[in-house]
């Protein structure tokens, strides 16, 4: 707690300048009061927290489980071939050049507003940094540890599963805690871009209606949940890879 | 016994050899210390026991089979501990019987036998980490041990270790070799540690590695290391600090 001391001092302190601006502004449509923010949360806490935010999650969450699936699946085949590799990578990488914004709209024209074009966008933003980082972690086995296992007759099969799946596990995590604030700002931007519910959806229409204050509500929201789930993932860490440092 | 026959080696890419025409013998139940300068080849000789490196010509045999046709019949300790840090000691040691498909049960009584034997039974659960540095030595000694094999590299393996610990260290090194009556390969760089440990001294004073100037010590075990005082081993000492300083 004390470590946080500064950030919760500093977050304050932003809020209340906050406050003082939009005062003097004085036009809640342009700028809303962070306590008119929360208000609103209050005030459309049924829709918000019944309709709008488990339609995000579900999205965030099928979206991130797909991209730790098939991203894992292509760092382990990219760990043990190299041509295989050698081919895949910059195809990844370019997978991450192409700007969310711009495509989404076309994974609306081809699935329409079901979930899927959501769940795409979703999978595209997560998937190249959970793939590059759980390849990274099997290829940050030290080379000697990995000499002491052939020594004892180790086959590859053993090197993967007895040292490289548990060297690249603090890389899962990590892995994780990266893609989460992104699995959300892709589901709310295919939300933004086309949708019938969902926090994005929801921002959106508020903006329509020049409602300052209900289009910062589902932003404030998707924030917190964030920082939520990457504190859970922190602590889930915490408890798992005690021995992060000691490699 | 193991035998270097005539062994060539150069590494990858390099147009020079760090091994040339070898040829060397250990005989069964023998400790040895290998010193010489860094980068003499002593670390390319454990690597060519241990298959991880291939000679470029010459023969490696075990009691006149060549090591490629035989399985488990060295066992590496390394200067650095490599106990893997998600592992409870206990696991750490089960790691070359996992390596073997020993069973379970096989894997835990012997593990919990041997870390009896050396006095860490009580951390068995607990985790690297948990350890200081001469306990994880000696926990790499016993994964060592448990791999079966009766040639045992160790590779400096007490450097990184204060000195006190070193002394205790040596000390129990070699109360195990004459209980396991393990044939033993042990490169250090301390001529101190090489003479209390071994029966022989191989004195690497060539590069490439073309022979071993052999050097026996007259001393009988068991050891303590006033041995070290007396005028004939320390005449040997100085004998080995010269020729080591004449190779740098």
């Amino acid at each position: 707690m004390i470590k946080r001391l500064p950030s919760l001092i500093i977050i304050i302190l932003i809020l209340i300048l906050w406050q003082i601006i939009a005062f003097v502004i004085s036009a809640p449509y342009i700028l809303p009061s962070p306590t008119q923010i929360a208000f609103k949360i209050w005030e459309l806490r049924k829709t918000l927290f019944t309709v709008h935010l488990p339609a995000t999650m579900f999205v965030t969450f099928t979206g991130l489980l797909i991209s730790v699936v098939l991203g894992i699946a292509l760092a382990v085949v990219m760990d043990m071939n190299e041509k295989i590799a050698n081919a895949l990578y910059p195809l990844v990488i370019a997978s991450q050049t192409i700007p969310t914004t711009a495509i989404a709209p076309l994974f609306v024209l081809w699935f329409g507003y079901s979930i899927w074009a959501k769940i795409l966008v979703t999978v595209l933003i997560t998937f190249f940094p959970i793939t590059i980082t759980m390849y990274d972690g099997f290829r940050s086995v030290k080379r000697e540890m990995e000499e002491l296992l052939i020594t004892y007759g180790a086959k590859k099969r053993d090197i993967f599963l007895k040292l490289k799946v548990p060297s690249a596990i603090p890389y899962f995590f990590s892995a994780i805690k990266m893609a989460v604030p992104l699995s959300v700002i892709g589901a709310a931007i295919a939300e933004w871009l086309g949708a019938q519910s969902g926090l994005g959806y929801f921002s959106k229409r508020m903006m329509t209606q020049l409602d300052g204050a209900g289009v910062f509500a589902p932003i404030v929201l998707l924030s917190v949940v964030a920082m939520l789930i990457v504190g859970i993932v922190s602590i889930l860490e915490e408890k798992c890879v005690k021995w992060r440092n000691d490699i | 016994m193991l035998n270097f026959d005539n062994v060539n080696f150069k590494y990858k890419g390099d147009d020079f050899y760090t091994i040339r025409n070898l040829s060397f013998s250990v005989l069964d139940g023998e400790f040895i210390s290998i010193i010489g300068a860094s980068g003499c080849g002593k670390s390319t000789i454990f690597r060519l026991i241990n298959s991880l490196e291939k000679p470029e010509s010459g023969s490696i045999t075990i009691d006149s089979i060549p090591i490629h046709k035989i399985k488990n019949y060295s066992s590496y300790m390394p200067q650095k501990d490599l106990l893997y840090p998600w592992r409870t000691i206990k696991k750490n040691i089960c790691l070359p019987m996992e390596m073997q498909n020993k069973t379970k049960k096989e894997m835990e009584e012997q593990s919990e036998k041997m870390l009896k034997e050396v006095g860490l039974l009580e951390y068995k659960n607990k985790y690297p980490r948990d350890l200081s540095g001469g306990m994880r030595q000696r926990v790499s000694f016993v994964r060592a041990i448990l791999t079966g094999a009766n040639l045992l590299l160790l590779d400096e393996p007490f450097s990184a270790l204060d000195s006190i610990t070193k002394i205790a260290l040596r000390e129990w090194l070699l109360s195990e070799w004459q209980k396991y009556k393990k044939t033993v390969l042990f490169i250090t760089h301390d001529v101190e540690e090489a003479i209390f440990l071994s029966q022989k001294v191989f004195v690497v004073t060539t590069q490439p590695l073309t022979h071993f100037e052999e050097y026996e010590i007259p001393l009988n075990y068991p050891r303590d290391r006033n041995c070290l005082n007396t005028s004939n081993i320390l005449q040997l000492k100085e004998e080995l600090i010269v020729k080591l300083r004449q190779e740098n």
